[in-house]
């Protein structure tokens, strides 16, 4: 065979697949469009992504992409985002770090403003708030995607993923999520499940008509937020739970791709504000248990939150990217709450493992049990208008 | 027809080389003994074959611990030793030109695949633990496994791959295709005896470290014998005094040193605890890691169990949920993932008899030593009935019937733990199922999503269980729920209360709030709808859809950007696959009738096709016997040997008959012959499953149904091997007269063939077709090239004539 023969032998094969390939497209528009189908296919290993640089979504009154609040416009349409410690540079047509705001030919917009992916009604306690409401339930709600990565994230599946991949997401305005939360009677809406601070907007016009309706509000933050919208933030906030994931630079750095800095700053604002707050550390062993670590992350909270900011060691489990990472043994938590109770902290429990006795709350005066807790069961409260029936002390918290 | 064994071996290669010069009487030092030097030659062939697949099956041991493998790494792991070993060939071809001596590279590289064995193996333990960003007890993605994969199998491959073809140019003789078809065979032997050696003797008995410095010792023996042969014949004795105190110091060094290297290696792969226990059973890795007194079982890298502590808050939630469904579970099944917790809270309930089934029995050996007293209270309870033997199996045989059936927690992400998820599984399950009876299985979840991969996965189990039952019910939680039944399942937080109540349970974590939290309608009908609107393909055994869509989850989480590659592949429009279909068939034409080299790319294709079809033959037995029997884990060595032997019988006697049928009309009509009896097995291999699942019943079916499978895959080997040697005759010049280059071209069509057919059977074709449908394609990939087979034929004659 020459050249010839060759180029010749490939002409004929591509005109051929040519006409063969308009069969097929022919056969389709015989059947038509074939309706939402896509949508529920489920023998795929689709994911559904759309892509960021896609225009503009319709902005109807409902579902819609607001503009963003904490920016800055630079220049070429790009922007400054100024919400949290990332502080992202997001040129036109690009998504900041968390997914969530995107820049629109130089307008930052917020891209989950009305659309909740996740709204259950859950127990106090699962938050976990161990001081705010003790037996009640609350409306939790979340979106999608995060400011952090971190690779044993409980709730990977939302806050791993952008909207645009959460398919089944609602449309709910802030004034639907309280008549929800009314409907439920539950006395609190808690912004929970990914990071509230990637749809901040959304979360501040909701906690904003949620107090005007009579409901507490309730977050629960990695604390990566900037110290501007969370001061704007907390004069609309009950109560905030917020992740301390260790005290190491290392470890945020790691495996969360974040900082430490920003939450310790997050979390001084908070105690300074005045708002409700108590603090989750979950122990990965061989991650972020060091004695020395935990001791001095507990004299931090002491000397710059004050000894009454409960502290919650919760166990770790396997999940998301750490599936082989062993579930932390009991005895280190033990270990972490002896710690931080010989530093001086009044009120440290143990997460995670239903039945063990610090699961419950104890008054710091004289030691009784103030709540008895099983996981999130609440059996027995003995407060009396916020203080010890045992002693008469008054614990710190929001009881009614 | 005169058979050839292995006894016959020495002499072909002593008869051969007394024809004439040999490329090794250029190549290499000149023997001071051919007959010792030959023999000496054959036991490093011989070592080639089984130092090979000792090598592989070991390593592919370890790093299904460092992966905690699923079959997605397993096949990567698989794929990436073929492709490689493949390119070695290949290369090896290249390197075995005449004109270049081969035997010094030969034992060169032959103690640098010794070597490199237990360095691949310290490499993978180090790579599987904290280093290049990844964190102590995080899994791998998909890049780093296969980063892992090349590091590890994939540098070994390659060097074992060159051994092949440099081993042919060392056999003597000036028939460059008696050479090669030599060497194979020999290398088969080589292989069927390291995996039998493997499988029953060394598996549960050495580490992978002990194994790998012991293969290092029998090289450096081996290696030396070779040197020695060729060398000065004048002081033998002082030659073989230095080989053997070399040998003896190798090995009481290794003998040393593997315990302490063991050690090493193990802490970087788990430096977050202190290892007690490494045990390798012949199912799988079991160790134990310790700190802080807290003891976590890990199962091929997995924690599955943690005492004394263990995860109460969904183990009880599990039982307790399950337990409530019936309103008397007195006998009740547990299969598997249930030591350790679940056993013991189900036990809390009214339960009169537990059953429960543990395919492992070291694992129950390895829990009893932990001394954990909720381990003990489930051993030692009265009530509890411990049966160590495959779950299914064990329902199939069983005439007992049960009020609850309780599937362990299992992922869904392996064809061994998928078989408690299929249609036919659930038939078994309701057909032992008192009236009223209720079965309960764990899957993925999360309390607040339910889409893409893990609704698909949710649904198709969901749907599964619902052409079985005629009551489904989802509990939605951070791990979902399904239970199933013929009767209504009375399951909300009133009734289980007052069930609770009845059984004096109420209380402590189970209250009226969480109960009423867990069970509330609103999420179970929102989730309930989720999973019935999502269509999905039921799960069965021999088309696992579940196990798809359960490694499908695994890369939700750790390959997400495979899976968007995958979508987009989804969303090219059908047409552009027809032109890429058309421009395939225009190379393929080009190449096979074309192209100078047409008639070897013809040979090459069929054998690569042939590769194919013996891994389809292996994998579907495997499958096969796994899904019906459950145990194949000292099996697989049974069937990949039965297959392997029945390779060297048909290659020796093909190779005999081409030696006799001078005729290469004869041998081209028998080469076709064989392609069209391999098409017609494939289909065969419906039947033989049908008559599988029929013996179920009969006595001894176990021992039956093994042998019926290995004297198929025998067969189907044999069919396979015989291929190789014809196609080496009819090969064309210049590959003719270069047995190296010949041998690295076909060897390596032989890999790539079997690389596809692995890899594409076992996680796409398998899983998405199905078994019936898949033998069909395979089927007619076959029949393409025995009609291929038959043209050459013609040619072969118009050119003779
Ligand atoms: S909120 Fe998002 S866009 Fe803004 S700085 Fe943080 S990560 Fe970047």
């Amino acid at each position: 065979m020459n050249r010839r023969d060759l180029l010749r032998l490939v002409g004929a094969t591509a005109a051929g697949a040519g006409l063969l390939a308009l069969v097929p497209s022919f056969l389709r528009g015989k059947r038509g469009n074939g309706g939402d189908s896509q949508d529920k296919d489920g023998d795929t290993l689709q994911e559904e992504p759309e892509k960021v640089s896609q225009p503009e979504r319709s902005s109807s009154s409902t579902g819609a992409r607001i503009e963003a609040r904490y920016y800055r416009k630079g220049k070429n349409d790009s922007v400054h985002c100024d919400l949290c410690f990332h502080r992202c540079h997001v040129s036109s047509g690009s998504a900041g770090f968390c997914r969530n705001r995107i820049n629109v030919e130089g307008t930052l917009r917020n891209t989950v403003y009305n659309m909740p992916s996740a709204v259950a009604v859950e127990p106090t306690e699962k938050e976990p708030m161990h001081h705010f409401l003790p037996g009640t339930n609350m409306l939790c709600i979340g979106t999608a995607s995060c400011n952090f990565r971190c690779r044993f994230c409980h709730n990977w599946h939302l806050s791993q993923r952008s909207i645009e991949q959460v398919r089944r997401r609602r449309t709910h305005t802030p004034g639907d999520l309280v008549r929800i939360a009314k409907s439920r009677e539950v006395p609190a809406v808690s912004f929970t499940y990914n990071e509230p601070t990637v749809f901040y907007e959304y979360m501040y016009d909701v906690a904003v008509k949620a107090k005007k309706d009579g409901l507490r509000t309730i977050m629960h933050s990695n604390g990566g937020i900037e110290s501007q919208p969370l001061q704007d933030l907390l004069a609309h906030i009950d109560a905030a739970t917020i992740d301390l994931k260790a005290f190491s630079q290392e470890f945020y750095r790691n495996i969360c791709e974040a900082r430490l800095e920003p939450v310790l700053e997050t979390l001084k604002a908070i105690k300074e504000n005045g708002t409700w707050l108590e603090i989750v550390n979950l122990v990965l062993p061989g991650h972020n248990d060091e004695p020395a670590q935990i001791r001095e992350m507990c004299e931090w909270i002491r000397t710059e939150l004050g000894p009454d900011v409960p502290l919650h060691f919760s166990r770790f489990f396997p999940t998301y990217r750490m599936t082989s990472l062993s579930p932390t043994p009991v005895s280190t938590l033990e270990r972490c709450r002896t710690i931080a109770l010989e530093e001086g902290l009044h009120f440290v429990s143990i997460g995670n493992v239903p039945g063990h006795e610090a699961n419950s709350s104890f008054c710091p005066g004289c030691k009784a049990r103030i709540i008895h807790r099983v996981q999130y069961t609440v059996s027995e409260i003995n407060l009396k208008d916020g203080a010890c029936t045992s002693c008469g002390r008054q614990i710190p918290g929001i009881w009614k | 027809m005169t058979k050839i064994g292995l006894r016959d071996l020495p002499s072909i290669a002593t008869s051969k080389s007394e024809k004439g010069p040999t490329d090794r009487a250029r190549n290499q030092p000149a023997p001071t003994s051919r007959s010792k030097s030959d023999r000496a030659v054959l036991a490093a062939i011989l070592l080639v074959g089984s130092g090979g697949m000792i090598g592989q099956l070991l390593l592919i041991r370890v790093l299904m611990v460092v992966f905690h493998g699923n079959e997605l790494t397993l096949g990567i792991v698989i794929a990436c030793w073929l492709l490689f070993e493949g390119a070695g060939s290949y290369l090896g071809g290249r390197l075995a030109s005449p004109d270049r001596s081969v035997f010094r590279l030969f034992v060169f590289l032959l103690l640098l695949f010794s070597l490199a064995l237990p360095a691949v193996i310290v490499l993978a333990h180090w790579l599987g633990g904290s280093h290049l960003g990844l964190v102590a007890g995080q899994d791998m993605g998909l890049g780093y496994v296969v980063l892992t994969a090349v590091a590890t199998i994939g540098v070994t491959g390659i060097l074992h791959g060159i051994l092949y073809p440099l081993s042919a140019n060392l056999l003597g003789g000036n028939e460059p295709a008696s050479q090669v078809s030599l060497a194979y065979l020999i290398e088969i032997v080589g292989a069927v005896a390291g995996s039998l050696v493997f499988v029953f003797i060394l598996a549960t008995r050495a580490t992978a470290l002990s194994i790998s410095l012991g293969l290092l010792v029998l090289h450096l023996l081996i290696v030396t014998w070779l040197l020695l042969s060729v060398a000065d014949k004048a002081r033998p004795g002082r030659a073989w005094l230095t080989a053997a105190v070399s040998a003896m110091l190798a090995l009481v060094a290794s003998f040393f040193f593997a315990g302490h290297l063991q050690d090493f290696s193990l802490s970087r792969l788990w430096p977050q605890g202190r290892l007690v226990e490494n045990i390798n059973s012949p199912h799988g890795n079991i160790a134990v890691l310790e700190r802080d007194s807290e003891h976590t079982v890990l199962y091929d890298g997995r924690p599955i169990i943690t005492l004394p502590h263990p995860d109460t808050g969904s183990l009880k939630d599990y039982a307790w949920l399950s337990a409530l469904s019936h309103p008397n579970p007195a006998d009740v099944l547990v299969l598997g993932g249930g030591l350790g917790g679940l056993v013991s809270h189900l036990l809390e309930h009214p339960v009169e008899n537990l059953t429960y089934t543990e395919l492992d029995p070291r694992l129950l050996e390895v829990l009893a030593n932990l001394e954990s007293p909720t381990v003990q209270a489930e051993f030692t309870s009265p009530r509890i009935s411990i049966v160590a033997r495959d779950g299914r199996l064990y329902l199939h045989r069983s005439e007992a019937r049960f009020d609850l059936v309780v599937i362990g927690l299992v992922d869904v992400q392996t064809l061994q733990t998928n078989r408690f998820y299929t249609e036919e599984f659930f038939r078994m399950v309701r057909d032992r199922m008192r009236p009223g009876g209720v079965m309960a299985m764990s899957l993925p979840g999360s309390v607040t999503y339910l889409e893409g991969v893990l609704a698909a996965l949710n649904a198709c189990l969901f749907q599964t269980a619902s052409l079985v039952f005629e009551h489904v019910m989802l509990v939605p939680g951070d791990k979902n729920m399904i239970l199933a039944s013929n009767e209504p399942i009375k399951l909300d937080s009133r009734e289980a209360a007052r069930r609770l109540e009845e059984r004096g349970l109420y209380g402590g974590m189970f209250s009226e709030r969480y109960l009423a939290y867990r069970l509330e309608p609103q999420r179970i009908f929102e989730f309930t709808s989720i999973v019935e609107e999502t269509s999905a393909r039921p799960n069965r055994d021999f088309r696992p859809v579940g196990f798809f869509l359960g490694l499908g989850y695994w890369g939700s989480a750790f390959a997400p950007q495979a899976l968007e590659a995958v979508s987009t592949l989804r969303s090219i429009p059908l047409p552009w696959y027809g032109i890429a279909f058309l421009f395939l068939i225009g190379v393929s034409y080009f190449f096979l009738f074309r192209s100078r080299s047409a008639r070897a790319n013809r040979l090459t294709f069929t054998i690569s096709t042939t590769g194919v079809a013996a891994m389809a033959f292996d994998v579907f037995v495997l499958l096969a016997f796994q899904s019906l029997f459950g145990d194949i884990y000292q099996l697989t060595g049974l069937f990949i040997a039965a297959c392997m032997l029945g390779m060297f019988m048909g290659g020796a006697i093909a190779l005999r008959h081409t030696r006799q049928a001078a005729d290469t009309l004869t041998i081209a009509s028998l080469l076709f012959r064989l392609d069209v009896a391999i098409a017609l097995f494939l289909v065969g291999f419906l039947p033989l499953v049908y008559l599988l699942g029929a013996m179920m019943g009969l006595p001894f079916s176990h021992f039956l149904g093994a042998t019926l499978a290995a004297a198929y895959a025998f067969v189907t080997g044999a069919l396979a091997g015989a291929q190789y040697p014809l196609a080496v005759a009819l090969m064309p010049e210049p590959w003719k007269s270069t047995a190296g280059r010949m041998a690295g071209r076909l060897y390596t069509a032989d890999l790539l063939g079997g690389f596809a057919g692995g890899v594409l059977i076992t996680l796409l074709l398998f899983p998405i077709l199905g078994l019936a449908w898949t033998l069909l394609l395979l089927f007619i990939v076959k029949l393409a090239t025995s009609v291929l087979l038959l043209l050459d034929r013609r040619m072969l004659q118009a050119t003779d004539a």
